[in-house]
């Protein structure tokens, strides 16, 4: 995934920022801690969101302190990493090495080599991760698969082409150990998470994609050959994208979870929507290059 | 039954305005009409239904906003063509769930009217294709302006899209007036829609 699903650091409460950070720190010591410190390096505010979300579900968590890398001496507070903690870490583990899968495809031999070294690395955390996750394995793999026939036929359905990705996505809500509606209710809130994410990377990767020929939902659909969008297409991606974010908002407020209600919300309403704004005004990549 | 004060989310002493004005706020977000053809619509249901309770548990009666439903696929409906029978059986599957079933019989299907485009848009809608649904159902409005059913779809999205981004306002904190006039447009949707969410208007 690509660190997409952020909050709005404006619009958080003190309070809630710690508790953001807990949550981000707990996943980088439940990653140290089943994987070692060299997966902590591919953790994200992606995977952060959905530790949150599985952690909200319980009233309470124990919280740590403890020095690391990035906070030498004062240390950091931290979650004690727990099930849904370490669920979020082996899920983060199998779709980085996917990820880097994808890299070593699209990239030439030279381009793709630091993926290549990475993947060479990190296949035994992959091959632990899977055994923790089979069924998850297996969906991930089908759904790339999928994309991969769709991306070959170049076909023009930005909904075909993000199906797979949501589908992988809403996938995750069966790993946790919830009961049968808050799984159906998550499953249903990832899917259009999972949508919202595959188009949003679509758009930010319009441009160089086109210049390397590769396949491009979007410039497929608006048979594109420019990066430059029409004011009518961006409204209607816009269109499309903020009526993922409502079905995730509308299917959020029907889960019954304990805690960390107002950083969800930030997320959903604040967060996502911001992240559109840059990814479609092209600040987004500027702001990742700094 | 469960704690009724737990349900609305207000304290123990809280007045009858607060309950009233909380019970309001809930009624809104979990309206029968934010679930439209949604597949969790029957959770919203339920919630609706214990919010009810709970506020009549609390203040005596059931609320203005008590709802058994929202609009549903109205197999009444029945368009004058050859294929009418394929349509209803297919609108009967789309309102079970059965989105596969309704898809298969749809593709089956050659002569593609607006109902057709419609019932396409619907079952793209509830698969969170979102995009095609859009599409479907813009064309179903061009080949046939008159139809309500078909513009309300198509409303019904935007809708909740300017529902979505209003959220909170602006720069957080909905303004009185904002709030008044986005609950008598949602009211006028509603009532179109054959549901009411302000029961005087």
């Amino acid at each position: 995934m690509f660190g997409y699903v952020r909050p709005l650091k404006t619009n958080l409460s003190d309070e809630s920022a710690a508790r953001f950070r807990v949550v981000y720190c707990g996943l980088c010591h439940a990653l140290k801690k089943r994987y070692g410190s060299f997966m902590s390096l591919f953790l994200n505010y992606d995977f952060t969101f959905l530790a949150l979300v599985l952690d909200s579900f319980k009233e309470t968590g124990r919280v740590c302190n403890k020095r690391c890398i990035s906070k030498p001496f004062y240390g950091c507070h931290y979650r004690e990493p727990d099930s849904s903690l370490f669920l979020s870490a082996d899920i983060s583990v199998i779709l980085t090495y996917y990820k880097l899968k994808d890299t070593v495809r699209d990239e030439s031999f030279f381009k793709s080599l630091l993926a290549r070294l990475l993947i060479l690395i990190m296949k035994r955390n992959y091959e632990k991760a899977k055994k923790h996750l089979p069924e998850f394995d297996q969906t991930v793999r089908i759904e790339l698969q999928k994309l991969d026939k769709i991306e070959k036929q170049n076909k023009e359905s930005i909904d075909l082409a993000a199906d797979t990705f949501a589908l992988l996505l809403s996938s995750t809500a069966k790993e946790a150990d919830l009961t049968k509606k808050n799984e159906r209710i998550l499953s249903e809130m990832f899917y259009h998470i999972g949508r919202f994410i595959y188009i949003v990377d679509a758009i930010n990767d319009l441009q160089d994609d086109l210049k390397k020929k590769r396949y491009n939902p979007i410039a497929a659909r608006f048979s594109l050959t420019t990066a430059n969008l029409s004011e009518d297409e961006r409204n209607t991606l816009y269109f499309t994208i903020d009526h993922s974010l409502s079905s995730a908002s509308s299917a959020f407020e029907l889960l019954d979870i304990s805690r960390d209600r107002d950083i969800i919300i930030n997320i959903l309403y604040f967060g996502l929507r911001a992240v559109t704004a840059q990814v479609m005004n092209g600040t987004w990549g500027k702001r990742k290059r700094k | 039954m469960n704690d009724p004060y737990k349900t609305l989310g207000v304290s123990r002493n809280a007045t009858e305005d607060e309950i009233k004005k909380t019970y309001r706020e809930l009624a809104r977000k979990y309206h029968p009409d934010n679930y439209v053809n949604n597949p969790l619509a029957d959770l919203a249901e339920e919630k609706m239904k214990e919010i009810n309770e709970a506020y009549a548990s609390l203040l005596g009666n059931s609320g203005n906003n008590s709802q058994t439903g929202g609009q549903q696929w109205q197999s009444s409906y029945r368009p004058n063509t050859a294929n009418s029978n394929i349509y209803a059986q297919i609108r009967a599957y789309i309102s079970m769930g059965n989105i596969m079933q309704a898809e298969s019989l749809l593709n089956s299907i050659s002569d593609r009217n607006a109902e057709w485009e419609f019932l396409k848009g619907s079952v793209a809608y509830r698969k969170g294709w979102f995009d095609e649904a859009k599409r479907h159902y813009e064309t179903a409005c061009n080949m046939n302006p008159s139809n309500m059913e078909y513009r309300n779809a198509l409303n019904y999205m935007s809708r909740m899209n300017n529902t979505y981004r209003t959220y909170g306002g602006p720069s957080s904190g909905m303004s009185g007036c904002d709030c008044c006039a986005n609950l008598i447009c949602a009211d006028c949707c509603c009532e179109l829609m054959g549901g009411d969410l302000i029961s005087c208007c």
